[in-house]
């Protein structure tokens, strides 16, 4: 039976604000796993906080919504207890990398099979419009009492320095594009990280649809608007590496941190680093300790005989200890 | 005159083999058929502070330890001036002869409060810039005086002696000082050498060369020992129940009752005193040679603590029994998450190793303070059960307990342990595992229609299904929700919903058997009532033979359910005693407050103890001996142990 895209789809009312782009990254996740036919009940939708932690009561497949900054640790566990499931993440940019900062370097050092897809508004929308890590110094959007008095981080390099495998930034109304990228963050082997830039209409009056879409820069020829975000890939960008060589890793590592600063009047969107050489964590517990680990997973290993006692024979275990 | 119970202190610097010499002598012990208790005491460091072991053994079994001391075997000054003034008249203290000159004041990890009470004792005035003249001789000569025998044994020219004679180079054999210490120890109270010899074989098995240099280390010793025996008056004979038992740590205990019960999860952040668990089930993953099944445990280090019960909880929904174990700090730092399972009917399991709070306490010492705080772990109302272990016997078959009571009633199940329990050594019964039974609870089977995770039921247990199963599709939030798990604010669903998780806990409440709960240990109508909980029971029960034996009626209930909580049965039995005195080590009497606020009774004579060291048969004795014969103390703090 082939999957649609209502298939994906619930009849829980939407509460987001009108013109959000939180609706152009759900359509854009929701297309991918209709084009990728995952079925409903093998992918598994984990959230944090926030607007963007509603996300997966709008998704028709296991969804988690979880607490603030936390959905990357709940979702590693569930991906570790049964690797047969598809794992996504809803994080939005202050769960992700303010509250959750510590999971959300410490998950790029495993490298476990699994998709985040970054809410990036540059604001606390559910708290009413705060300053979120990723705004700039001195920026003061309309939320904002004063402008913005700590620096921002950036979320490309930080997840290409912390260990991320696949690595790519897209925009929240380039719906198709970004459904390419998160199929190809799914289809990657390993942690993938999208941030994607998500116009907040409501409390942020400065990284707005019409910003994105260059409707402040004419060409001077034609005068219409120059769109800010451009497509990486039609520049000849190469992200992937090729041999899995440190001195390559760490061009490719280079390259993509170096293109993650540019921004302003030319915004890249697209995949900034792409490595399929870092085992994921659950390759690496297969291959060096747990054989059976890829095998059985731990979800569906039987523990208990019909009469329930335990089914593992524990003769042997318990022998160290007699006396 | 052979003594019932031996007990045997052994004690040095952090890393100077004090826990390998406690290893061998249990082990020596329990290849002569006796049984072993053992407490572990040591300081947060991992070089140089001082540590000690102490083991008593007896042909029974023994719950506690006494404050007396029959062999006190020291690796350094420090042990023989904190506990020389232990040994009992005709014990014996065996120590280097070349520390004997050191001053006091040459000690560096010795505390000024220390070095203060071994002055009281000695019954010298502190004058200033004098302290230091007091040399460890002094302590010797006044423990002589005072019934002890003096054991100097000279290490290094044993070590010197056993070398030429094995053609080794002795430098390899100090690493022998340990079963030398053993040895000597052996030898004065005149315990056969063999199983001693026995025991090495075990310990080195597979490297013949270190069992042979220890084995003829071991034998020189107990030989250059021999001579003090006649003034030692303690014999250890071996013991002759042939029954089989197991020796382990209470940290083993529960790792193994996990792995029976088919936890097949851990996530946890390092901390004292839980990470032995943690690192237990990590080595023995794939559970150890000889497992022919393809079975295994995932285990997981993770960032923090916070990610520790959050990953645990994600592996719970994907249908694995799972589980965290840590300690006050990091629990901390799990009560959002806490509170999530509770809202969504996760089943989680937390192994609570109690240390001395609050703050980083002490760390590595043993209390009974968190037993409040366990109970109002997270915010807002939810139902979550919390239950206490009482001996590491116990935690074998506790730690299975906690899965069934997470996946039947679907919630966190905290399992209180203490530092006490977790770094004990015991001989205990063989572990039964018919005794062991997985109850898995009410799971989705089949699908008809769109799935009611949150489904309200009578009896407010909703079937689950687990992440990936077909037909189960659902939604999980910390926000209140509706059946499906989608967000609602509707204060009648929020008034039902409520009410449907509360009553899991009443449902557990009817459940759970009584011997589960709690248990009465004593006459019937007894005219003193001693309650406690957790590490309290071993000393508790060893004191009450010794107040039964002296002609007092005395009780003792071990409280171990904690949520839900026995009230009518506590209360039964409280009315039924003459008196109530409760046992705990913390500063406030935890267990009184919670007995107060359930039954209504509240218990005015309590004994505390928050020094960090556990209760000992001993103190206990003779408080609840003083409390007994005046009826106004209200309140005992017991302070033996350095
Ligand atoms: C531990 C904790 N602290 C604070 C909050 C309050 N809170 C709710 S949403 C939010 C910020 C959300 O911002 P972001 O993660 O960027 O998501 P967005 O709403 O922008 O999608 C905060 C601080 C909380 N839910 N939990
Ligand atoms: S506050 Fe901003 S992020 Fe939140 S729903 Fe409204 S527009 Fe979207
Ligand atoms: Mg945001």
């Amino acid at each position: 039976m082939v999957l649609k895209l209502t298939d994906y789809r619930t009849e829980i009312h939407n509460n987001w604000c009108p013109g959000c782009g939180d609706f152009g990254i759900l359509s854009a996740v929701q297309m991918a796993l209709a084009d990728l036919q995952i079925p409903p009940h093998q992918a598994a939708v984990f959230s944090g906080i926030g607007c963007s932690g509603k996300t997966p009561h709008y998704i028709n497949a296991y969804g988690i919504h979880t607490l603030h900054g936390r959905g990357l640790a709940f979702a590693q566990g569930a991906k570790l207890a049964n690797p047969e499931l598809e794992v996504l993440l809803a994080a939005g940019d202050g769960d992700f990398l303010g509250i959750g900062g510590n999971h959300a370097l410490h998950a790029g050092r495993r490298n476990i099979d699994l998709t985040v897809i970054i809410h990036d508004n540059f604001v606390y929308g559910l708290t009413k419009g705060q300053a979120s890590p990723t705004l700039g110094l001195g920026v003061k959007t309309k939320g904002l009492a004063k402008p913005n008095i700590q620096q921002d981080i950036n979320p490309i390099s930080l997840a290409v320095v912390a260990g991320y495998t696949f690595v790519a930034r897209g925009y929240a109304y380039d719906t198709r594009h970004l459904k390419e990228l998160i199929k190809s963050g799914i289809k990657h082997k390993g942690s993938a990280l999208i941030d994607v830039l998500q116009p907040c209409p409501t409390y942020d009056d400065i990284h707005t649809k019409d910003w994105y879409a260059g409707t402040d820069l004419k060409d001077p020829k034609t005068g219409r608007s120059m769109p800010r975000t451009y497509h990486l890939e039609d520049t000849g960008f190469d992200p992937v590496v090729k041999t899995g060589k440190e001195e390559e890793v760490v061009q490719k590592m280079t390259q993509a941190i170096t293109k993650s600063f540019e921004w302003g009047d030319r915004i890249p969107i697209g995949v900034f680093y792409q490595n399929s050489f870092v085992p994921t964590f659950e390759e690496r517990l297969a291959e060096t300790r747990i054989p059976a680990l890829l095998k059985t997973p731990a979800a569906s290993m039987r523990i208990a005989n019909p009469d329930g006692t335990p089914s593992l024979d524990m003769t042997p275990l318990l022998s160290k200890f007699t006396v | 005159m052979s003594a019932d119970r031996v007990t045997w202190v052994v004690g040095g610097p952090q890393g100077s083999g004090v826990d390998s010499a406690a290893t061998i002598y249990a082990r020596a012990l329990a290849e002569g058929k006796l049984q072993i208790y053992g407490e572990r005491e040591y300081y947060s460091n991992i070089k140089g502070e001082h540590s000690y072991y102490t083991v008593v053994a007896s042909e029974g079994r023994v719950r506690s330890r006494p404050s007396s001391v029959h062999v006190l075997a020291t690796f350094d000054e420090e042990t023989i001036v904190k506990h020389a003034f232990d040994v009992v008249k005709g014990g014996a203290i065996i120590y280097d002869p070349q520390v004997e000159n050191t001053l006091l004041s040459q000690i560096p990890t010795l505390e000024a409060e220390a070095v203060g009470r071994v002055l009281a004792r000695l019954g010298r005035k502190e004058e200033e810039g004098k302290v230091g003249e007091v040399s460890v001789k002094e302590v010797l000569s006044y423990a002589e005086s005072a019934g002890s025998v003096l054991a100097p044994v000279p290490y290094s020219d044993l070590t010197m002696e056993v070398g030429h004679k094995l053609g080794v180079d002795p430098g390899r054999l100090t690493r022998s000082v340990n079963v030398m210490a053993v040895a000597s120890s052996l030898s004065l109270v005149g315990y056969p050498l063999e199983f001693l010899e026995a025991a090495i074989q075990k310990q080195f098995s597979g490297k013949a060369a270190a069992a042979n240099e220890n084995v003829a280390a071991a034998r020189a010793s107990y030989e250059y020992a021999s001579r003090f025996r006649p003034r030692v008056s303690f014999t250890l004979g071996n013991g002759h129940n042939s029954e089989q038992r197991v020796l382990l740590q209470g940290t083993q205990a529960v790792a193994l009752g996990k792995i029976a019960a088919g936890g097949r999860f851990q996530s946890y952040y390092p901390i004292s005193p839980a990470t032995d668990e943690s690192f237990f089930l990590e080595e023995y993953e794939t559970f150890g040679r000889g497992n022919t099944s393809s079975d295994y445990f995932i285990v997981v280090q993770s960032e923090d603590e916070i990610a520790a019960v959050t990953m645990a909880i994600g592996a719970s929904l994907a249908g694995v029994r799972s589980s965290t174990a840590t300690s006050g700090p990091g629990f901390s730092l799990m009560m959002e998450g806490i509170g999530w399972a509770g809202i969504n009917e996760v089943p989680l399991v937390i192994t609570l190793y109690q240390r001395g709070g609050p703050s980083t306490g002490l760390p590595t010492r043993s209390e009974q303070a968190d037993l409040l705080f366990a109970l109002n772990a997270g915010h807002g109302d939810f139902p979550k059960i919390v239950f206490a272990s009482g001996d590491i016997e116990e935690c074998f078959y506790d730690a299975g307990k906690a899965f069934n009571y997470a996946e039947k009633y679907q919630m966190p199940v905290i399992h209180l342990v203490e530092k006490q329990l977790a770094t004990g050594t015991v001989t205990i019964p063989p572990f039964d595992l018919s005794k062991v039974n997985i109850e898995r609870g009410k799971l989705l089977s089949g699908s008809n229609g769109p799935f009611r995770r949150f489904k309200i039921t009578e009896d407010g247990v909703s079937p689950r299904s687990i992440l990936g199963q077909e037909g189960g599709v659902g939604w999980y939030t910390g926000d209140e929700h509706d059946e499906f798990g989608h967000i609602t604010e509707d204060p009648d669903t929020r008034k039902r919903m409520m009410e449907k998780r509360m009553r899991k806990l009443e449902l557990a409440a009817r459940e759970i058997p009584l011997q589960d709960k709690m248990t009465y240990y004593g006459p019937s109508r007894p005219d003193h009532l001693i309650v406690g909980w957790g590490g309290t029971k071993g000393p508790a029960l060893d004191a009450l033979d010794i107040l039964s034996a002296r002609g007092f009626s005395v009780g003792f209930l071990q409280l171990k359910m904690m949520q839900p909580f026995p009230s009518d049965e506590v209360t039964k039995v409280i009315d039924s005693a003459g008196e109530v005195i409760s046992v705990e080590s913390n500063f406030t009497g935890q267990l009184a407050q919670l007995i107060a606020q359930k039954t209504g009774h509240m218990i005015k004579r309590q004994i505390h103890k928050y020094t960090g060291r556990p209760i000992g048969s001993d103190e206990l004795v003779e408080a609840l001996n003083d409390m007994f014969r005046e009826p106004d103390r209200r309140l005992e703090v017991l302070t033996v142990g350095a």
